[in-house]
């Protein structure tokens, strides 16, 4: 950073770095934590322990669960999350996320919402080499037939995602780009698209052109975006952007980023 | 009972804590020089607890701008906190509940630094187009929640907003008294057009208000009907949330009294 050249060689505060152990731990954990418990958890000797709760409990990052001697993640926590998710914009952070992509892999990347026509593209971000499809911003893609409609319907509610489909399959088809399907038809894919943690479909809309869609989720472990790789060559670049993804779902708070990430 | 403050802590804890005070007060964003003046340190030091803050990813720095931003770990730090307070869990599962038994966009509203902030929404079944999220501050004159927090509050600063609020209603057929004789608050049209919503208030031990409850919908989801039963079940909801409470502090009373040995998970949970 350009005013900070002057601190170019790093100091960094330990005790820090030892506290964001703790606070990591008793964030992972979904009940209240004795002592012991934290200092095997954190790997940080009992008596060192005692003297950050101490400072944790006063600061409110910790609260004592009860005179019981147990301990759980405190007030300010809340303060400091709801003051970042206020400022927050997903879809900027998303955004960036699609950039480090594009300089990474070189492909094409699609970021959608769900909106009140179903799966709308509203940002696109294209790769190195030129690709002839059927996707800009506005693009509004059938539920069923591509890999991102897809994977709107394997985490969004039955009764959101069924009204749309019917729609689509009513309609004369020109305003969506792939092919509509039936939810009868495609409800037994949702459960494989939910363990796998993407989607991708056969054939695709565009011959030759493949796409990849994986979910990104919010702080609330709700389905936030979609963020959809398109590329003659999706097999190879698979694992990295499905990476890429749960990076972007880390940052916007969500744990199951971490959970994820770290396999 | 030990007596935390004369025990020793981790003095530079403290400070990042302090750092952390200073930035949530600059509504999460800030230079370097900003904060350092304004914890009373330099800005050396205060960029070697920033660094550290950034390893462990409560802060991260704005590429454009060189700021300083909490980071995801204050998110992580925030959902974990809504687990394991009672009643933050409590009133989430409750709105899960109210959503998938009417399909309405359910909420918990919170007072975060005094104003009323939505904590969790579970979105329905309905497209309502609303721009609202989690860390959203609503309005206490323009929102159905923001009534309730009005309505039921007895500090003497917000009686007399409450007060005062009377001559603003008059269009909205909304008015404090039948909100604190009803129990409930619900208009449609309040915020924006199209959209109504129906609120109640959840009480702390000392009867204090704490949260508001919201179902958020249509003019059809929220018809006559279904708005009674609506009623019922919402205000059933908080009440269950209190009971809820009032048994969960027995519980840690209960806890304390006894003699620790080995420990099952004592955690309350909720069932939505």
């Amino acid at each position: 950073m350009h005013s900070e050249k002057k601190y170019a060689a790093v100091r960094k505060v330990q005790s820090i770095e030892v506290a964001g152990r703790i606070l990591e731990f008793l964030a992972s954990t979904p009940v209240p934590m004795s002592l012991t418990e934290i200092a095997k958890g954190t790997d940080i000797s009992p008596s060192h322990l005692h003297a950050y709760i101490t400072s944790l409990v006063r600061d409110a990052l910790i609260e004592k669960d009860s005179e019981a001697g147990l301990y759980h993640i405190g007030p300010f926590a809340l303060s400091l999350g709801l003051t970042r998710l206020r400022i927050l914009d997903p879809i900027s952070i998303a955004h960036r996320a699609m950039g480090k992509i594009t300089a990474d892999l070189g492909c094409t990347v699609a970021m959608s919402v769900w909106g009140a026509a179903g799966p709308t593209v509203i940002q696109m971000k294209e790769g190195r080499d030129p690709l002839y499809m059927l996707t800009r911003p506005g693009t509004i893609y059938s539920v069923g037939g591509t890999a991102t409609g897809r994977v709107f319907a394997a985490y969004l509610a039955t009764e959101v995602v069924k009204p749309t489909i019917d729609r689509e399959i009513k309609s004369d088809g020109t305003i969506i780009v792939g092919t509509p399907i039936a939810f009868e038809e495609i409800s037994p894919l949702l459960q494989t698209i939910r363990e796998q943690g993407f989607a991708d479909i056969d054939p695709p809309p565009v011959p030759g052109v493949r796409a990849i869609a994986v979910p990104i989720f919010d702080q609330s472990d709700n389905l936030s975006l979609v963020l959809t790789m398109i590329s003659k060559d999706v097999e190879a670049l698979r694992a990295a952007f499905i990476q890429h993804c749960n990076e972007l779902t880390f940052q916007l708070g969500s744990h199951r980023g971490i959970i994820e990430s770290r396999d | 009972m030990t007596i935390i403050s004369a025990q020793r802590g981790v003095q530079s804890v403290e400070i990042g804590s302090k750092l952390l005070r200073i930035l949530v007060a600059c509504e999460g964003v800030a230079p370097l020089h900003k904060l350092a003046t304004e914890a009373g340190i330099s800005s050396a030091q205060t960029h070697a607890y920033l660094a550290s803050f950034k390893s462990i990813d409560l802060v991260e720095q704005d590429e454009p701008t060189g700021h300083y931003r909490l980071g995801p770990l204050a998110v992580r730090l925030a959902m974990a906190r809504t687990r394991s307070d009672a009643a933050l869990d409590f009133a989430r599962s409750k709105a899960e509940a109210l959503s998938n038994t009417f399909g309405t966009l359910s909420t918990v509203v919170i007072r975060e630094a005094d104003r009323p902030t939505v904590l969790h929404i579970s979105p329905g079944t309905e497209q309502l187009n609303l721009n609202m999220h989690v860390g959203t501050v609503l309005s206490l004159d323009h929102t159905i929640a923001g009534l309730v927090f009005k309505a039921f509050t007895t500090s003497q600063y917000d009686i007399d907003q409450v007060h005062s609020s009377h001559g603003e209603h008059k269009g909205l057929e909304i008015n404090i008294p039948k909100i604190r004789s009803d129990g409930y608050a619900f208009g449609m049209d309040v915020a924006v057009p199209g959209v109504g919503a129906l609120a109640a208030p959840v009480f702390d031990a000392s009867n204090q208000i704490m949260m508001v409850l919201s179902l958020i919908g249509t003019r059809e989801k929220l018809g006559n009907k279904a708005k009674a039963a609506m009623v019922r079940t919402l205000c059933n909801s908080t009440s269950e949330i209190r009971q809820a409470l009032q048994d969960d502090a027995a519980r840690r009373t209960r806890a304390a009294d006894r003699p620790r040995r080995g420990r099952k998970a004592a955690g309350v949970r909720s069932d939505a």
